[in-house]
């Protein structure tokens, strides 16, 4: 027992600096993946085919690389271009690049999924298509996509360790760190679950609670 | 009758196509002010797709379409001119509204809230002069009560009235009806068309898409009827309904009109 305390002393600060480090990259990282996704979402459903058609380009390349490839590429590419920025920095690029891949898919299924109707009601009255898309379309899809956006997120914050491969300092990077002075891999990988479980299990209840408020709202 | 009133829109040749296949051939109109018009025919005949090209909705292939001086134009093999039209069906959706089957309230919206949308968001107007004004209308068609309830609260035949409202709430000097009354259950019928015909005696510009006969003939100036993307039939109620020209708009009132 005085074991195990004296390897959770080690571990447990050690992790919870990586929580922080984690909980930062995650939300820098979706922050970027939102505003580019909301964007990429746009030009998928643009009447221009050259925007629909490198909307595509775009989500086909980051969905259909794994990650961790794609994160080698970064940390290798970026320095070629002659962009040269920190792993942390190279790790929240990718990472929200990734990212909003996804979310622009789970936006524009919830956009078509609306009736054309509501569109059209919005064009009838001479409204602007971009303001007709934030202020009648969006609002709609947001009970519809709730569910798949929470489901990526969590994605994002367990994608966020392959991270510890190019030296950035999140949570599994630490995890590591701890094993190596403590030898006791499984105590710590139990204790690094358990960390990324509960940020997670936050995310999800606050999740459920906001899908919950919208619900009441618009039915 | 009204003849002699200002054209306030006029369509010259107007064709519609979905790849080979044309739905609106050579349609040509002209509507008066104050001029209620009853589109009338069988389905698949064109009407709606005809109405939808008159705001727009649908890009017309060829021909032309000029609402109080906008000209829409053909946009088959012109890009110039579906850029054009984009531009002109934002100045002409103010002056022309549209009121549709579903009714397509938005539904995240309050009834007051789906009403101001227009004047305020596209037209610029004050919100509370346009709150003002929504709570008139909706106390015209005997909804002020409703004003907080979101659509989904509501009737068939409510959702359809604030419909109108919302149209009414930008001003427009002509109204299209695409089939207002066919998605309601038969009770709301009667209430949607009280407030129609009401409309009408206002002397509001409206072009009507209907299977409501009774309609037509009772406050329609005019009645067209269409068959395979052409006006077959352009004349008062009484012509119209009571002596055809064509043989298949005979066809067609003699199974209707006849039950």
């Amino acid at each position: 027992m005085n074991e195990f305390l004296r390897i959770a002393q080690i571990t447990i600060p050690l992790l919870l600096e990586g929580v922080l480090s984690t909980l930062k990259i995650s939300v820098l990282a979706i922050l970027l993946a939102l505003i580019l996704g909301a964007f990429i979402a746009c030009l998928r459903i643009s009447r221009l085919f050259i925007c629909r058609l490198a909307a595509g380009i775009y989500i086909k390349i980051f969905r259909c690389i794994p990650f961790m490839v794609e994160v080698y590429l970064a940390y290798y590419g970026l320095p070629m271009l002659g962009i040269e920025v920190s792993a942390l920095a190279t790790g929240i690029l990718i990472l929200g690049l990734y990212t909003a891949a996804y979310i622009a898919v789970i936006l524009e299924s919830g956009l078509k999924a609306l009736p054309k109707g509501q569109s059209e009601a919005a064009y009838a009255i001479g409204m602007s298509k971009a303001k007709s898309l934030w202020r009648i379309l969006l609002p709609q899809t947001i009970g519809v996509i709730i569910p798949p956006m929470t489901g990526q997120f969590l994605q994002t914050v367990k994608d966020s360790s392959i991270l510890s491969i190019i030296t950035v300092a999140e949570m599994t990077m630490m995890t590591k760190e701890a094993i190596g002075i403590t030898f006791s891999p499984l105590i710590v990988y139990i204790c690094a679950g358990l960390f990324y479980w509960a940020i997670n299990l936050i995310i999800e209840l606050s999740a459920k609670r906001i899908e919950k408020r919208h619900r009441r709202i618009s039915i | 009758m009204k003849n002699d009133a200002k054209i306030v829109m006029s369509v010259k040749n107007l064709s519609k196509k979905y790849g080979d296949n044309e739905v609106l051939k050579k349609i040509d109109m002209e509507v008066h002010e104050g001029e209620v018009i009853s589109i009338v025919g069988p389905s698949g005949s064109g009407k709606s797709t005809f109405l939808r090209c008159l705001n727009h909705l649908e890009h017309l292939s060829g021909g032309e379409i000029m609402v109080n001086n906008i000209p829409l134009l053909g946009e088959d093999g012109s890009h110039a001119n579906a850029k054009k039209n984009e531009k002109a069906a934002k100045e002409i959706c103010k002056s022309v509204g549209m009121v549709f089957q579903q009714f397509n309230l938005w539904p995240h919206k309050t009834v007051l809230e789906n009403i101001i949308e227009g004047p305020v968001q596209v037209k610029k107007e004050n919100k509370k002069e346009a709150i003002k004004q929504a709570e008139r209308l909706l106390e015209k068609v005997g909804m002020l009560e409703k004003k907080n309830a979101y659509p989904a609260q509501l009737s068939g035949g409510q959702q359809q009235r604030i419909a109108i409202v919302r149209t009414l709430a930008m001003n427009p000097e002509i109204i299209l009806f695409d089939e207002p009354t066919s998605a309601l259950d038969p009770e709301y019928v009667g209430e949607v068309l009280s407030v129609m015909k009401d409309l009408a005696k206002e002397g509001m510009t409206m072009i009507v898409v209907t299977h409501e006969m009774g309609f037509a003939a009772e406050v329609g100036d005019r009645v067209i009827f269409m068959d395979g993307g052409y006006i077959m039939e352009d004349g008062t109620p009484q012509e119209v309904f009571k002596h055809p020209k064509t043989e298949r708009a005979q066809v067609f009132f003699s199974k209707i009109l006849n039950v």
